[in-house]
């Protein structure tokens, strides 16, 4: 089933919205002023190496023409909230910086590669990256409520900004210089990604 | 009151917003070093930036690019940062490539006669000498990258400034659409093959 586009016309912007809404100041979050949901919101935007590997699946998922979100999403909600509550365990506290990129690498160089790709593959993928996401997002300390809000708004965030990224490209893949410029898009993606699993293996 | 009396600023609005923006753009304390996100960045967009042997040479694969006519025009700038990324890996991991300043000026060399003759070889050739290149320019901006910056918005910035000055390359190479720009894309390979000679004798300083 495709996601109507109504529908995103509908929830998505506004929701991308909520992401500037001012709240009232807290000196213990992340992003100090921000508040618990709306830092947790914000983390994925202020973690480079999340938002590396969320423009790939972004970009990903929104060069498929006709765009069908159906199996990243799915794949992408549950798995991510999952991921999320784990860290709540104290199991896992951060994953190794290059599991991170490497997905990153690997969805950027799909996109360069430009070639149209089976859902189960991009599916795949997206549960890889939302695991790994989810897992990375650990809120170290604060009580209950504020991790839970942190958490929350964290998982909000993550699917805001892949789906945005999806969503919007969409509007750009009719012509051919556009989908050149995808492609180029995941080249750099991959150079970076590249780039910074060396100075990750460096250290 | 008439147009006449009231006559349209010659500035065009985007100027304004572009004043902003310069504005706004912040400028480092020299006591401080470049640490955090948006340095690491702005460390590495300004990187390729800041050598007019790089310039030359990215601007140089641009033009090519058009010469070489579709599909070419769009995959030299796919190739490039990737195997670049591999330089800059080497350069990252402090792998030694010997001639590292000498191959970054032979490209605007090589680069710039491609354009000035218009050399049209086939897209493998084009790709492996843009390829071979790009790994000397990777290992300077890897080797060069700050101890402080962040690695991530570093790498992430010098592949962006890269890929723009391809695509500002590219930009230029569309004049060849007429006579007289075929000509000025020309000449600009000569301007490239000069600069890059002035590198390989030492007559323009590094």
């Amino acid at each position: 089933m495709k996601i109507k586009p109504l529908y995103l016309r509908r929830w998505l912007p506004v929701a991308g919205l909520l992401l500037a809404l001012p709240v009232s100041a807290s000196a213990h979050t992340a992003i100090s002023g921000v508040g618990d949901f709306f830092g947790g919101v914000l983390h994925p935007l202020t973690t480079p190496a999340h938002l590396l590997v969320l423009l790939g699946l972004g970009l990903l998922a929104g060069r498929q023409t006709p765009l069908n979100l159906k199996i990243p999403l799915a794949a992408f909600i549950p798995v991510s909230a999952l991921a999320l509550v784990l860290t709540t365990t104290g199991l896992v506290k951060t994953v190794y910086p290059p599991i991170l990129i490497s997905i990153a690498l690997v969805a950027g160089a799909l996109i360069a590669l430009g070639r149209p790709l089976p859902s189960t593959v991009i599916g795949a993928l997206f549960v890889v990256a939302a695991f790994a996401l989810g897992l990375d997002s650990a809120v170290e300390n604060g009580t209950p409520i504020s991790i839970t809000k942190t958490l929350l708004g964290t998982w909000l965030g993550l699917i805001l900004v892949v789906a945005d990224i999806a969503y919007y490209l969409s509007f750009v893949t009719k012509q051919k210089w556009q989908q050149v410029g995808i492609r180029v898009a995941g080249s750099w993606i991959t150079a970076a990604s590249f780039m910074i699993l060396a100075f990750a293996l460096r250290r | 009151m008439n147009s006449k009396s009231n006559p349209k600023p010659n500035l065009p609005a985007w100027f304004g917003l572009l004043l902003l923006a310069l504005w706004l753009f912040p400028s480092t304390a020299s006591a401080h070093q470049e640490t955090g996100t948006v340095w690491g960045f702005r460390s590495g967009f300004v990187h390729p930036l800041t050598g007019l042997d790089h310039i030359a040479a990215m601007v140089a694969v641009g033009l090519w690019g058009v010469f070489l006519g579709a599909p070419a025009m769009w995959v030299l700038p796919v190739v490039f940062p990737l195997v670049m990324a591999f330089g800059g890996a080497l350069g990252v991991l402090g792998v030694p490539l010997p001639g590292v300043e000498t191959g970054i000026a032979l490209s605007s060399v090589i680069l710039g006669i491609a354009v000035a003759f218009a050399v049209r070889p086939p897209l493998w050739v084009a790709a492996l000498i843009v390829g071979s290149f790009a790994i000397f320019h990777g290992h300077a901006h890897g080797a060069e990258m700050p101890k402080a910056a962040n690695a991530a918005t570093y790498a992430f910035g010098f592949v962006v400034a890269t890929g723009l000055l391809h695509l500002s390359g590219i930009a230029l190479g569309l004049l060849v659409r007429w006579s007289w720009g075929k000509n000025l894309v020309r000449v600009g390979g000569v301007a490239i093959a000069f600069v890059g000679f002035g590198f390989l004798f030492h007559f323009i300083p590094a």
